[in-house]
């Protein structure tokens, strides 16, 4: 099916618009369409009851949201998530507070996905080669399995759903011969593998940061990327924000070839190629061995070539060696799906001799169905399809023609297959292999079930009825199992009844709290222990690289689009990259010292080639990164008919083969001569010195001595006026430094919040993104070995505010409460108020964004927040809209305001509780007790402005031996 | 006004000392030739004329396309964005409504110190302004983000009782540019008056008398017109002297109040106004000098009158060039890094520092030229000299607004801005409006004021004779004393 069929506007034949239309004609067709728009208005409510509203509660008034209970998975993990629906629309999501894997905050790709509900480019109906098909055509073609199923062959996202683990043991029982795959490309294969070799079983490995005073992160993203993210994230910031300079706090050590998140909060990050990442952590294995820590001999014995290959950072590794070992029992060794599983194993081995196993790190079964089995190995279903044996290719979810090792050739042999169906949102690339599309229902459609990484159980409930014709996956697979037509609600409750009985009873409070009370497996007791030889004995037998300073490419997960999954949603498009600041795009990451080097320059348009194969990407030099080593993102340069991912940056699925799935050696990068303009979301890097006005930093040591710039800074403004002259309450917002993390989840629910509109790539590189709440990034210290420095900015609500004076029209005041408040409808759009404002936090309506958007976007609108025009300006408002809601129901319930009451959509959706909002007059409140600590600031203090919103000074604590 | 039959006056006149070396009209024509002359630039006019009204008024049309485009899309099609809000538009504001000064300055400034080098060239100058103003005035309303809600800023009792927030130098600029804007419009007018009414007299067509008619206001050139004539420019004259001091301060200050580095300083005002006054006799040269050549008004516009604002603009490009250093020494001196980056670094060595240095070339080094008066009196050389003025003084404001916006205080904010086609095109097509509306004047106008250069004449002779007398006089009691 090709994108022009898809978009076909007549039917074929008729290449014009039809000669006019008879009266009678029109008249009939203006009869059945007024007919038809009841019924169509009627579609966007769910038709299934679902709970809590079995019958419309008492409390719930129309124009008052009401919060659901539902679940998202991210490469078959669970989040738990409330939906906030006004109306039978659902807006915004939010974390479940209950949910483990949640605990009330919300990543990127939740935040982003209620979007992805309301994508124009969906597909509505079953379509063969891209033309309508019936649901019962399909069915037909899907019934007719050969006995014992030889031939058909199932590819699945990996998931933990029991309903649909049920679903494929009765498959698997029913059609011995039917072949069942999962594939992800970002699944935690690696750490699978790495867990069979060291402990015998694909155990899911958690660190409880908590418990940890140092940790040594090789090549991983612990902090943004994993099922576990939103937790580490909190449980990292929990060590990291001292409230005295005498309080206590952890140690991260990373080591990695790209900067990361996590790279980024470290206190010390060594910069290596990805494949010397392994060499690194022999090192330091081999110095544990050293000082006494129990690392067996032969293990040892084994480490011995790689340590030697790191000898440049013999004195990182020993310093790292004999911090662990200080915090036996207290410190934890995290290793990156990125990394081979013989590290992963190695990891495994540390930690068990550091006695971190049982505190720190704990071992427990994975939620995921067939976790670490060959199911993941799309192989032989690639060989079967050349072959041609296939005879019903069923692709469930997922876009394996784009996301599968190149080698395997997927997306030129599906059509090999005799049948073939995708059931997917897109009209993608395997929509565009396989035969047959039928729509897919999106996790806000959906009934569905669902696991998170410690096993605990959500059901998953709609929010909304599914666009036209989609299915779920477990009613896809219900036609397989050839059982008779059942509502998607029905086979979920089904599969329950029938694993537990009090399922009839208990099923309305699994909904409603969003979670299966006691389903969450427990940390295997005693843990199993790692298996040293084994270990030693995949260490030994996987060959040195011995390319010395040939070139390396690594292939990431993309912080934005994921595995590019979300490539076709806008508002992941628009946020920048936290470190690179890229929106819109991905590139060839390298540093300073290998682009010129390569005689490479930022924008060139480079040729990346490796094993045979090229991608034409352009080259972003970045500082932090490893020498000789390049990084390109997955998920961009997409083909299929999602029209906003189309055509976006380089395709790095085809440089990616089953042999090197993360990162390989002997790449070549030559530059092109032409040229791409990158849209930077931030040009700048540097602090040009203004750290003290700008962006307090120090270290703990310094600190606690009484030094440095959180003790030597000057005395705040003095003031003639009072410092809060006005209303009973002052509302205020305190972000601590040392907890933001620079995730990007509050960039994207503050969009979702307050209507924020995208601008697009030009719209970007013209700086003019509209984002109300942005992370500013800078980069301190030496070119290549930088601090990162991050800051969420976002209007200060300054009580002295220069935006104010200057607005002509009296568009921008200031509240009784200490908002400085943007009334949308007064102002004519001088811009003299951005011009005035020291943040630039003020966003100007260039043109009428949400005009150009197609009219079902329009539903993901949050009602309480006015939608702008062209020609105004805008802001963050603190959330104004929920402050208001809550006072509404202070007074007409007596509901009173706590702190806490009132969370502003970025403070909601950190994970890492960077961001606090409250009343600064309440003085017990979190917020005024942040602007009462020693490391409170505000940003450009000297100006006079006093802003409502404090920052807490970035402490970092690194290791006295590597000063 | 009748054409007096006086006889030819002869007049290498009487050097006066304390202005020029120059005569500030030579020749020896009757009052009705000098009239004759003067009527016929308009009554008959030049071949070329048609063509340039044609060319600069299709310039005038791309304008009006332009400026639709935007007004329907969205100030987007400009090259505006965060951190550069205003960039373009504001520059031209700026720009225009300085060139706008000269006008004033020469036509009331000059009146009410008796500068009789003014005469001849104050009509021009008027016009100029009001043309100039014309063109300035579109960008404010052309760069707000909802032009046609313009009048919000102006003072007028709203349905909902809200004013304009008085704080806001943008509400004080409505009124300053306004209240320039009429004054302008009556001082013109009012000097007009009497060679409208020469024009009605002359003119053939009976369209053209009866136009000319209604514009003269009934003017027969009575004693007592004459005397309320007087009166009345002399008090606009006093009215308008203040504004060319306050409308440029005014503008200033919607920079002056901000707190961005670079526009956050207290010499504005004087600063804006010796510029303007700078840019604006550079423009009233800059098309003086080609009207001069083209229409044989040699001997109105006199070399004095070329050397005399060579001179002005000596002096007013010295006040701007010492602003130029007194910013850089302030923000040397507050030691507030802000400051120092936005005024000395960023203009020495940042992204826009080829501007500051062709605007320090411009502003700076160029008007020394004029210190030899060779070139004062050389009409190409002073034509080419002027052009170099008009470059520098656009680049100046362009540097002001730009350079300080492009980099504030926080490095993330930091961005470039380039100008889009749209912004090119609406600056391109505002110096063809200028244009077509200064050929409309050239084409319609008596642009010598003629009435006044005639009186002028006369009393140069009235001294000349007084200064014989006297001299005379001074013969004989010296005679008498020796004796």
């Amino acid at each position: 099916m090709t994108l022009e069929a898809r978009t076909r506007e007549f039917a074929p034949g008729e290449d014009e618009r039809p000669d006019g239309v008879e009266r009678r004609e029109f008249l009939r067709l203006l009869g059945a369409g007024a007919a038809l728009a009841g019924i169509a208005g009627c579609e966007r409510s769910p038709r299934t009851t679902i709970v809590p509203w079995v019958t419309q509660p008492p409390e719930a008034h129309p124009g008052s949201p009401r919060f659901y209970a539902s679940a998202m998975e991210i490469d078959g993990y669970a989040i738990g998530l409330l939906g906030e629906s006004h109306e039978g629309r659902p807006t915004k999501i939010e974390g479940n507070p209950e949910h483990p894997a949640s605990l009330g905050a919300t990543g990127l790709l939740a935040q982003a996905s209620v979007l992805g509900a309301y994508d124009p480019d969906r597909v509505r109906s079953v379509e063969k080669r891209g033309e309508p098909a019936s649901w019962g055509a399909l069915r037909a073609v899907m019934a007719q399995i050969p006995d014992r199923g030889r031939g058909v062959h199932v590819i699945l996202e990996p998931t933990g759903s029991p309903t649909i683990a049920a679903q494929i043991s009765r498959l698997r029982a029913k059609f011995p011969e039917l072949d069942v795959r999962w594939h992800a490309p970002l699944a935690p294969v690696n750490a699978w593998a790495g867990a069979r070799i060291a402990l015998g079983e694909p155990l899911e490995t958690r660190v409880d940061l908590r418990a940890a005073d140092v940790i040594l992160a090789l090549d991983s993203d612990f902090l943004s990327s994993g099922p576990w993210a939103l937790v580490h994230q909190r449980d990292f910031a929990g060590r990291r924000t001292p409230a005295t300079a005498a309080d206590a706090m952890n140690r991260l050590y990373a080591v990695e070839p790209v900067m990361s998140v996590t790279g980024a909060a470290a206190d010390h990050r060594l910069r290596v190629r990805a494949r010397d990442v392994l060499a690194v952590a022999a090192a330091i294995a081999r110095e544990l061995a050293a000082i006494g820590v129990g690392i067996s001999a032969d293990l040892a014995g084994a480490l011995a070539p790689w340590a030697a290959r790191a000898l440049e950072h013999e004195k990182w590794a020993r310093v790292v060696a004999r911090d662990l070992a200080a915090h036996r029992g207290a410190s934890a060794v995290v290793v990156g799906e990125t990394q081979p599983p013989v590290l992963h194993a190695l990891a495994h081995a540390v930690n068990a001799a550091l006695g971190n196993v049982g505190t720190s790190v704990t071992y427990s079964v994975s939620p995921i169905v067939d976790a670490g089995s060959e199911a993941f190995d799309l192989a032989p279903v690639s060989r079967a399809l050349q072959a041609g044996q296939v005879k019903l290719l069923l692709v469930l979810g997922g876009n394996p023609a784009y996301t599968a090792p190149a080698d395997l050739e997927l997306a030129a042999s599906i059509g090999n297959a005799r049948e073939s169906v995708y059931c997917g949102l897109y009209a993608n690339e395997t929509a565009g292999a396989c035969v047959w599309h039928a729509p897919l229902a999106h996790w806000l459609e959906s009934w569905g079930d669902a696991r998170a990484f410690d096993g605990t159980a959500s059901i998953v409930q709609p929010l909304l009825a599914p666009q036209a014709e989609a299915r779920t996956k477990a009613e896809l697979l219900d036609v397989l199992l050839g059982e008779p037509p059942r509502a998607p609600h029905d086979i979920v409750f089904a599969s329950w009844a029938a694993a537990r009985r009090d399922a009839a009873t208990l099923f309305a409070a699994w909904l409603e709290k969003g979670l299966v009370d006691g389903t969450a497996t427990p940390p295997l007791v005693p843990p199993p222990a790692p298996k040293a030889l084994a270990i030693g004995r995949a260490l030994a037998g996987l060959p040195l690289p011995n390319d010395g300073r040939s070139l390396e490419l690594t292939f990431r997960r993309d912080t934005k689009v994921h595995d590019g999954a979300y490539a076709n949603n806008v508002w992941l498009q628009e946020l920048a990259d936290t470190i690179t600041q890229l929106t819109w795009d991905n590139a060839a990451l390298l540093s300073r010292s290998t682009a010129s080097r390569l005689g490479i320059a930022d924008g060139d348009v480079v040729e990346l080639g490796l094993g045979g194969r090229s991608l034409l990407v352009p080259a972003l030099i970045v500082p932090g990164q490893a020498d000789d080593s390049i990084a390109v993102s997955l998920g961009y340069g997409r083909q299929g008919g999602e029209s906003v991912a189309r055509g976006i940056g380089a395709n790095a699925y085809a440089l990616r083969t089953t042999g090197a799935p993360w990162f390989a050696g002997g790449a070549t990068a030559t530059a092109t001569g032409r040229r791409a303009e990158l849209a930077l979301e931030q040009v700048h890097r540097s602090l040009e010195g203004r750290d003290d006005h700008v962006l307090l930093h120090e270290t703990k040591d310094v600190w606690a001595r009484g030094g440095g710039a959180l003790t030597e800074r000057k005395k705040p403004q003095l003031t003639l006026y009072e410092e809060m002259p006005q209303g009973p309450r002052q509302w205020g917002m305190a972000v601590d430094l040392s907890a933001c993390t620079g995730c990007g989840a509050c960039v994207v629910a503050c969009q979702a919040e307050n209507n924020v509109p995208s601008v697009g790539k030009l719209g970007v590189a013209k700086s003019r993104s509209m984002h109300w709440l942005r992370v500013d990034r800078y980069f301190a210290g030496a070119p290549d070995e930088p601090q990162v420095l991050l800051e969420p900015m976002m209007c200060q609500h300054c009580e002295k505010a220069p935006c104010e004076y200057v607005c002509p029209t009296n568009a921008t005041t200031h509240s009784q409460d200490g908002l400085n408040q943007m009334i949308y409808n007064r102002c004519v759009g001088t811009r003299f108020c951005s011009n005035n404002c020291p943040y630039k936090v003020r966003r100007f309506n260039w043109f009428d964004y949400h005009q150009d958007q197609a009219p079902i976007v329009a539903l993901v609108h949050n009602p309480d927040v006015t939608v702008r025009s062209r020609g105004v300006m805008e802001k963050c408002t603190y959330c104004v809209q929920r402050i208001r809601e809550a006072e509404i129901r202070e007074q007409v319930e007596g509901t009173p305001i706590v702190d806490g009451t009132v969370r502003s959509a970025c403070e909601q959706a950190c994970a890492s509780g960077a961001i606090v909002f409250g009343d600064l007059r309440d003085e017990g409140s979190r917020v005024a007790r942040l602007h009462a600590s020693q490391r409170a600031f505000r940003v450009l203090d000297d100006l006079g402005t006093r802003p409502h919103t404090m920052y807490l000074a970035r402490i970092r604590n690194p290791s006295p031996e590597l000063a | 006004m009748t054409a007096a039959t006086v006889d030819p006056i002869d007049l290498p006149a009487p050097p006066d000392p304390d202005i020029a070396d120059e005569p500030v009209y030579v020749g020896k024509q009757t009052d009705a030739q000098l009239t004759d002359q003067l009527l016929d630039l308009v009554l008959s006019p030049p071949r070329w004329m048609p063509y340039a009204l044609a060319a600069t008024g299709l310039g005038s049309f791309v304008l009006f396309c332009a400026v639709t485009y935007t007004v329907t899309t969205g100030i987007g099609v400009w090259g505006n964005n965060i951190p550069v809000a205003w960039a373009f538009a504001i520059t031209n504001f700026v720009w225009w409504i300085g060139i706008g000064h000269a006008g004033t300055f020469i036509s009331a400034f000059l009146l009410l110190l008796e500068q009789k080098w003014r005469t001849s060239i104050n009509r021009f100058a008027e016009a100029m302004t009001l043309f100039a103003i014309v063109q300035a005035g579109l960008f404010p309303l052309l760069h707000m983000g909802r032009p046609w809600f313009f009048y919000w800023l102006i003072p007028y009792p709203a349905e909902m009782r809200i004013w304009p927030q008085f704080r806001s130098s943008l509400t004080w600029d409505v009124a300053a540019v306004s209240t320039y804007l009429t004054v302008s419009i009556l001082f013109w007018y009012l000097g007009l008056i009497p060679d409208v009414a020469a024009m009605r007299d002359r003119a053939k067509e009976t369209w053209r008398r009866r136009v000319y008619g209604v514009l003269a206001l009934g003017w027969y050139g009575s004693a007592k017109q004459w005397q309320r004539y007087r009166i009345g420019y002399g008090l606009l004259g006093g009215f308008a002297t203040p504004l060319v001091i306050s409308v440029h301060s005014v503008v200033s200050m919607d920079f002056a109040i901000s707190q961005l580095p670079g526009w956050h300083s207290l010499i504005f005002p004087p600063y804006f106004v010796a510029g303007a006054i700078f840019s604006g006799f550079a423009m009233v040269l800059t098309l003086m000098l080609p009207a001069r050549k083209l229409y044989k008004l040699e001997n109105v516009i006199t070399t004095n009158h070329l050397d005399n604002m060579g001179k002005m603009m000596l002096l007013t490009g010295w006040v701007v060039f010492y602003a130029y250093l007194c910013e850089m020494y302030c923000a040397w001196y507050s030691a507030d890094p802000f400051e120092i980056y936005a005024n000395i670094t960023a203009k020495i060595s940042g992204t826009y520092s080829p501007v500051w240095w062709v605007v320090f070339f411009c502003n700076c080094l160029a008007p020394q030229s004029l210190w030899s008066k060779k070139l004062r009196t050389s009409p190409v050389a002073l034509w080419m000299v002027t052009i170099i003025f008009q470059i520098g003084m656009w680049l100046e404001r362009y540097m002001l607004i730009v350079m300080s916006e492009n980099r504030d205080f926080l490095p993330k904010s930091w961005h470039l801005y380039l100008p889009s086609a749209i912004d090119l095109t609406i600056l391109a097509g505002t110096i063809c409006f200028f244009l077509f509306l200064f050929l409309l004047l050239l084409r319609f106008l008596p642009f010598i004021p003629i009435s006044e250069l005639k009186e002028m004449r006369h009393q140069m002779r009235n001294e000349a004779e007084e200064a014989k007398h006297d001299a005379e006089r001074v013969r004989k009691a010296v005679l008498h004393v020796h004796a």
